[in-house]
């Protein structure tokens, strides 16, 4: 059951702002969601609308300005103490999304993989040690050993991502931020990393956090998916769920434009465009984030949920 | 649709295209020929490095220094654009006849000119109007693809608009010079999905209004289910099918295409590996033996190794180069994600 899984990680009330203290910028407003440890968690919106700051905020590249981040049960945002710092840097990993621009262009791949180590304490490893750790990475995402001494621009886009998986592997992390791992990328080169990422979490026990705008690759990946609209999150259930009975107009919108490979059902499809005043909210009719079956949160307004309630 | 002789607006011969570097040749284009309708989309698809992007620079004279074209014919209206040699000789195809949308609105736009003036100044140079008039002009063509508040807009740079909107300004840049053929080379890679719906109804609507041939360019066969009447599917610098939309869809007859539908997340079972093309698309400096997709499909016939395939047509409109299709070749059946796709043609045609 459910209940019973352990939460890798827990996200309480996050808020990040930007800018100055005159001009602040909410960019994630109070969200709440957590992970279970071993699941592929989808966190879908367009650009702008704060996903990857969430992710950033969870491996501590941005401050958090309100709410909670707790991995395995331990708060890790906000002052830590430096043991606790060094364990999330080595256990919370990130892939980028863009192979091209992520790695080193001036450093051999053995540098930009290994480099990690450099940093966290594995100083005391040898040289010959740290070789090792890198060929045995560097196969497990299907490159060759060899390609160590080469440099990132010898490389096609696909190759690159892996090297970025295998950056991310050397630290035998147990969470796994991916940011738009395969947006960057050939439709024929995207079905080999979706593939690598679920073998390696097959093998080794791995949490993701797949961060993505395209839902119909969420869907084929995550166990469960969570739309956010503009710093907030619209609706929260399981992948099949989710595709079965969208509730939000946004999560609809969204549903609506994934391109289709099939031409006569295209043609007679409608777009759906998110209008956020269609929600008429006022003062005394405020959106709140609620259950309405077990495990698909939605946030609306009492007025809506008697209307969502119809849809099961 | 049936199209005449007449209909051809951009007829493309046996084209070869090579590229000198560090003193090897690259064969890019390795004979091409298509022929372009009045008014048609089409869309060509294909992995990145398998030249589409190369094929469309030739019409428009846009080839890298080291590129040239080896042989064959580009004739638009009569002309022939391989013999055009000084950028005098493009100034009259160049967005009059022939324009081009690009990739990244983040970089195809000057940031550090206004809106409006970027779209004035093609304005000027190609409908050949002034002052009061271009100005009228430029604002006519911002509303017609759906920016709103023109006169606002007119004043404001490019990183004033969101990625969306920046794309939208360099479809009006394109359409402003009423040209008769509009290139997309990859119109929405850079943009989210729902932005990458929106753009394509814009390129569409534009379409109709101005009666324009559309050629898009992508590595994604979902995107273009919804816009192109016909699909050429590019491989290695060839072309390997081409078809009206719903016969390549729905009943695709080379192994390349199978494995590119196939490949779509959006027809991937949950829990169970996506199909992926194994290998490498092979090194254009060498000379390609038999069919150049034979070392990825683990289906090759020995033949495919040795002679390259002619074209078989499957209908009048719909061929492809492929042995398969050849009277004495074995039956091979494509791969089940095509067979459900098939079948969903079928029942819902019939």
């Amino acid at each position: 059951m459910a209940e019973q899984r352990k939460k890798l990680i827990e996200v309480q009330d996050l808020t990040v702002k930007f800018g100055s203290k005159r001009h602040p910028f909410t960019a994630v407003d109070n969200v709440s969601f957590h992970i279970y440890q071993g699941e592929t968690f989808g966190l879908v919106g367009e650009s702008g609308s704060g996903k990857t700051t969430i992710g950033r905020a969870i491996i501590r590249i941005h401050p958090t300005a309100g709410g909670k981040i707790l991995f395995d049960g331990k708060q890790i945002n906000g002052r830590i103490s430096r043991s606790l710092d060094r364990e999330v840097t080595q256990r919370i990993q990130m892939i980028f999304q863009d192979p091209m621009s992520s790695l080193n262009e001036r450093a051999k791949v053995d540098y930009i993989v290994s480099e990690g180590l450099y940093a966290s304490g594995h100083r005391h490893l040898t040289p010959e040690q740290r070789q090792e750790k890198v060929s045995k990475v560097l196969s497990d995402v299907g490159l060759l050993p060899e390609f160590a001494s080469r440099f990132p621009h010898e490389f096609s886009g696909g190759q690159r991502q892996r090297i970025g998986i295998a950056r991310a592997l050397i630290m035998e992390p147990d969470f796994i931020i991916a940011d738009e791992p395969i947006s960057a990328l050939d439709v024929s080169i995207r079905a080999q990393v979706l593939n690598l990422l679920s073998q390696l979490q097959k093998e080794r026990n791995l949490t993701y956090l797949f961060i993505a705008h395209d839902l119909s690759v969420v869907r084929f990946i995550c166990d469960r998916i969570a739309v956010i609209h503009k710093g907030k999150i619209v609706e929260l259930a399981e992948s099949e769920e989710l595709f079965a009975h969208p509730l939000h107009p946004y999560t609809r919108a969204l549903l609506s434009a994934i391109p289709q490979p099939d031409p006569i059902a295209e043609r007679q499809k409608t777009l759906l465009v998110y209008d956020p005043s269609c929600h008429h909210y006022s003062s005394t009719n405020q959106p709140s984030w609620q259950e309405i079956i077990p495990g698909h949160y939605v946030l609306a307004s009492q007025e809506e949920m008697e209307e969502y309630r119809e849809h099961f | 649709m049936n199209y005449t002789e007449q209909d051809v607006i951009l007829s493309v011969q046996d084209l070869n295209v090579k590229f000198t570097l560090r003193g090897q040749v690259l064969h890019a284009i390795r004979g091409v020929s298509l022929d372009v309708h009045q008014g048609e989309s089409l869309a060509i698809v294909g992995e990145s490095g398998s030249g589409k992007s190369v094929f469309v620079k030739c019409t428009m004279g846009l080839l890298d220094a080291n590129g040239f074209i080896s042989s064959g014919s580009i004739l638009y209206n009569g002309m022939d654009l391989t013999q055009n040699r000084t950028d005098k000789d493009w100034l009259n195809i160049r967005g009059r006849e022939i324009a081009m949308v690009f990739q990244d609105p983040m970089t195809s736009l000057n940031p550090l000119k206004t809106i409006g003036k970027q779209i004035q100044e093609a304005v000027e140079l190609h409908q050949g109007l002034k002052g009061a008039a271009a100005y009228q002009m430029v604002l006519e063509v911002l509303a017609d693809v759906g920016i709103d508040e023109p006169e606002r807009r007119y004043k404001q740079y490019p990183h004033e608009f969101s990625g969306g909107m920046r794309q939208r300004v360099v479809i009006a840049i394109a359409v402003a010079c009423r040209p008769k053929i509009l290139i997309c080379d990859e119109p929405t890679t850079a943009l989210d999905v729902t932005i990458q719906a929106q753009i394509l109804e814009l390129i569409r609507a534009m379409q109709k209004k101005y009666n324009l041939t559309t050629i898009y360019i992508t590595h994604d066969l979902g995107v273009v289910a919804k816009v192109a009447d016909r699909i050429a599917v590019m491989y290695a610098g060839d072309i390997v099918e081409i078809g009206k939309c719903d016969e390549v869809f729905y009943d695709p007859k080379h192994p390349y295409t199978w494995a590119l539908l196939s490949s779509l997340p959006q027809l991937g079972v949950k829990n169970e590996p996506l199909y992926s093309i194994q290998g490498t698309p092979p090194n254009l400096f060498y000379e390609v033996r038999g069919d150049a997709f034979a070392p990825r499909n683990p289906k090759a016939l020995k033949i495919d190794f040795v002679e390259r395939p002619p074209f078989f047509a499957v209908t009048p409109t719909h061929k492809a180069r492929t042995w398969l299709l050849d009277p004495r070749a074995p039956k091979v059946e494509p791969p089940e994600h095509i067979r459900t796709l098939r079948e969903k043609g079928v029942n819902r045609v019939g």
